[in-house]
């Protein structure tokens, strides 16, 4: 009997077993310690991302009022800045907080991340591209002076004669959802512009270069025709940003016996928005888990690198993909260590694990792979080259997909440590397409 | 899909399963086989005889459909997860091949560069240039010789990983069976739901929509010999007379009724799949097989899991 229970295993039982479960006291009188540490940096991050959003306006702002390659530049920096504290935003996604909340009181803040993050878009809808066949393409928003219709699937025709927001907002997936009018890759796709070959992206015959994001002509906002509506476009859809961002970033106050961290942290004045100290943590590890794995490691690496496809790397026009990983990544880890900028924010999700030795190790692996990436997108070649099938890069990339799928896996023993009892179910998005 | 996945790592699992008879008998032995499978039919694309070279696909799909039922090696090594997917893109890729492959045979780009993407290269786009294209036309014939030498190299691939993984997957046998019986659950899923439900209108997704045209192999009329072959291949895993096979384990271990359910289920889908055409999908005799792989599947999702499950209590209680 003794030898039949050696012999019989189970993968789920055995991982629990060398964890051993230990779970995070949870007091109905006191705030939970991960709660208080995850509302914290979700403060101090979402801040920082409307404080960027916001430097990213003004520099949109100098460069539309004065078009130079300098004033080009600069805000082609700010929009870099702003998507390294926005990227480490992401992962309060999927947690049913107001970032992306699909029910419940907290959809009041507007569940923007739709409007400030979607993609891949339809950049052929913005502004002209050159086509598969090498034509320039026409019809699109910029170069439609009155009603314009953004086709797809039952599209409202919209007046887009003055560029402003509220257009925006009107057209926003307007169609389908490959009608992105808003948000950081629109501003990314007016200063970059086109940098993919729509023929074959392996021939590059667009911007011809390893090294090479799109090269939109400072003309288009000079000489060119409807240099006029690219600048209103800029200016509407950072306003948008900023707007969308100052509405989450209310949502995160500190002060507020009213809003969203109130009720997660059980401090709400009206004590029926409060949440529960379980289901807010299961919520918090379940999309931590879908992030991971189904977002960053699917939609975001896998899809692109598999198939390969350049339309699927995440910042696509300016060849920032890199940077969209590495701070995706680093938004998990703030999360998980209880840090953030280097600051100690408290307990952090893994810190209740007893054998924390596959997950660091996984980790460790990760960091390597990303500074890689990183290195290479800097001296070598960017993102879309390292995915080429021959390149060498590729197997790499593939990799850092595997092991943050299996990231994503681990949050089933964080959670536990903490008490929560998730299920892979918990951590798949019901859509994730089979990778 | 999330359906599989559940499955996949909350299967519980008996140890001291599969033998290396089992590895080499089966795993090993059918790699091989789809290799020569591919060697044949690249002879026969260069010789240009059509009627050979579509007597052959079929014996290439069938072949590959045997790799594919127990392919375990992303297990065994994750550098591996992704290569079934280089070769066959079914219900794995939202991408519409056919169009691209149009675009590609009427470009003058250098075919090294033009089917640049992995789904250019599958078993699905091979299907469509040798059974809708004209291979007297040099392009043509040459793209579907640079298809079928991808597919080579992939299989050797696989079977280079498996020779190079055998000791792991014989010395940790717990680990061993699980992904194998994980890989049999799944398969099973993917059978019953995409290869025979959604073409009959059984499943969730196209209930009451059936269609023929969505079978895995409409175009060239393999689908059915594809069926056989997954079918024939789980009767290699779980009822097998030559090695100890899984039957022989779940029997050991009192779950003698729960694995003849299954293989009463599987022999049902075997008889119903050989009195089948693929043209059959839509009618009585789609459903009847639709109704015994779904047997299949309950057999082992339901009753054998919870059967192999209370055997998984024992070593919790254990605590060893």
């Amino acid at each position: 009997m003794i030898i039949q229970k050696k012999l019989m295993i189970s993968f789920v039982l055995t991982v629990v077993i060398v964890i051993s479960a230990v779970s995070v006291f949870l007091s109905r009188d006191e705030t939970n310690p991960l709660l208080i540490t995850y509302a914290n940096i979700a403060t101090v991050n979402y801040m920082d991302a409307l404080n960027d959003a916001k430097k990213l306006g003004i520099k949109l702002k100098d460069f539309t009022n004065n078009p130079t390659i300098e004033t080009m530049g600069n805000a082609k920096a700010a929009w870099l800045n702003a998507r390294e504290s926005y990227g480490q935003t992401e992962v309060f996604r999927l947690s049913n907080g107001p970032i992306d909340a699909e029910e419940g009181w907290h959809t009041s803040y507007g569940a923007p991340e739709g409007r400030l993050n979607a993609w891949p878009l339809d950049e052929n809808m913005i502004d002209y591209t050159t086509d598969a066949k090498g034509r320039k393409t026409s019809g699109n928003i910029i170069d439609t002076p009155g009603m314009f219709n953004p086709g797809g699937e039952n599209p409202l025709v919209i007046d887009v004669s003055i560029i402003t927001s509220d257009v925006l907002v009107a057209l926003n997936e307007n169609g389908g959802y490959a009608n992105v009018a808003t948000g950081y890759h629109v501003i990314e796709f007016l200063l970059w512009g086109q940098d993919q070959d729509y023929a074959n992206f392996i021939k590059d015959g667009v911007t011809h270069g390893a090294l090479l994001a799109g090269q939109r002509a400072l003309a288009d906002y000079t000489i060119n025709a409807n240099a006029d509506r690219r600048k209103q476009y800029l200016n509407a859809a950072v306003s948008l940003i900023i707007a969308d961002l100052e509405s989450i970033t209310s949502a995160w106050a500190d002060g507020d016996s009213t809003n969203y961290k109130a009720a997660l942290l059980g401090k709400n004045s009206d004590v029926t928005k409060n949440i529960d100290v379980k289901v807010a943590l299961k919520q918090i590890f379940s999309g931590l888990g879908i992030f991971i794995k189904s977002e960053l490691a699917n939609e975001r690496i896998a899809i692109a690198v598999l198939t390969p496809s350049e339309e699927d790397e995440h910042s696509c026009f300016s060849d920032n993909t890199h940077r969209d990983i590495t701070q995706n990544f680093q938004g998990f880890k703030n999360l998980l260590f209880g840090t953030y900028n280097s600051f100690d924010y408290g307990v952090g999700f893994i810190d209740a694990m007893k054998d924390k030795t596959k997950l660091m190790g996984l980790i460790a692996s990760v960091n390597t792979k990303i500074n890689q990436m990183n290195t290479l997108a800097q001296v070598s070649r960017h993102f879309d080259y390292q995915i080429r099938p021959n390149d060498s890069q590729a197997r790499q990339i593939k990799k850092l997909k595997n092991e943050l799928r299996a990231i994503g896996d681990q949050m089933i023993y964080v959670a536990k440590s903490n008490g929560i009892d998730l299920t892979v179910r918990n951590i798949m998005n019901a859509e994730e397409i089979k990778l | 899909m999330r359906y599989l996945v559940v499955i996949i790592l909350f299967v519980s699992i008996i140890v001291n399963a599969v033998s290396e008879k089992f590895f080499n008998q089966v795993i090993i032995v059918n790699i091989i086989l789809a290799i020569k499978n591919v060697e044949l039919l690249i002879d026969n694309i260069n010789q240009a005889n059509p009627t050979r070279i579509k007597m052959q696909f079929g014996n290439v799909v069938s072949s590959w459909k045997k790799v594919e039922t127990t392919y375990l090696l992303g297990d065994l090594n994750e550098d591996y997860l992704d290569t079934p997917r280089y070769i066959d893109i079914f219900h794995g890729n939202n991408e519409e091949i056919k169009p691209q492959l149009d675009l590609i045979i009427n470009s003058n780009d250098e075919l090294f560069n033009a089917m640049y993407k992995y789904s250019h290269k599958t078993i699905n786009a091979l299907e469509y240039v040798l059974f809708t294209k004209d291979l007297s036309h040099q392009r043509v014939k040459n793209m579907a010789l640079i298809i079928a030498k991808s597919i080579k190299s992939y299989l050797l691939e696989i079977l280079d990983g498996y020779k190079m993984y055998q000791s792991k997957f014989l010395e940790s046998e717990q680990y061993a069976s699980a992904i194998l019986l994980n890989t049999l659950i799944a398969g099973t899923y993917k059978l019953k739901e995409w290869r025979i439900g959604d073409v009959a209108g059984l499943s969730k997704k196209f209930k009451n929509k059936p269609n023929n045209y969505r079978s895995e192999y409409a175009t060239s009329g393999n689908s059915v010999n594809a069926i056989k072959a997954i079918l024939e291949t789980q009767a290699q895993v779980i009822n097998s007379p030559d090695y100890q096979d899984f039957g022989d384990i779940s029997r050991q271990f009192k779950a003698r009724k729960e694995i003849d359910q299954a293989i009463s289920a599987l022999n049902d889908s075997i008889a119903n799949a050989n009195n089948m055409s693929d043209f059959d999908f839509i009618n009585d005799k789609g459903k009847r097989l639709y109704q015994s792989t779904n047997r299949l599947m309950k057999a082992y999702y339901i009753s054998l899991m919870d059967k192999l499950g209370f055997v998984s209590k024992v070593l919790d209680a254990d605590g060893d």
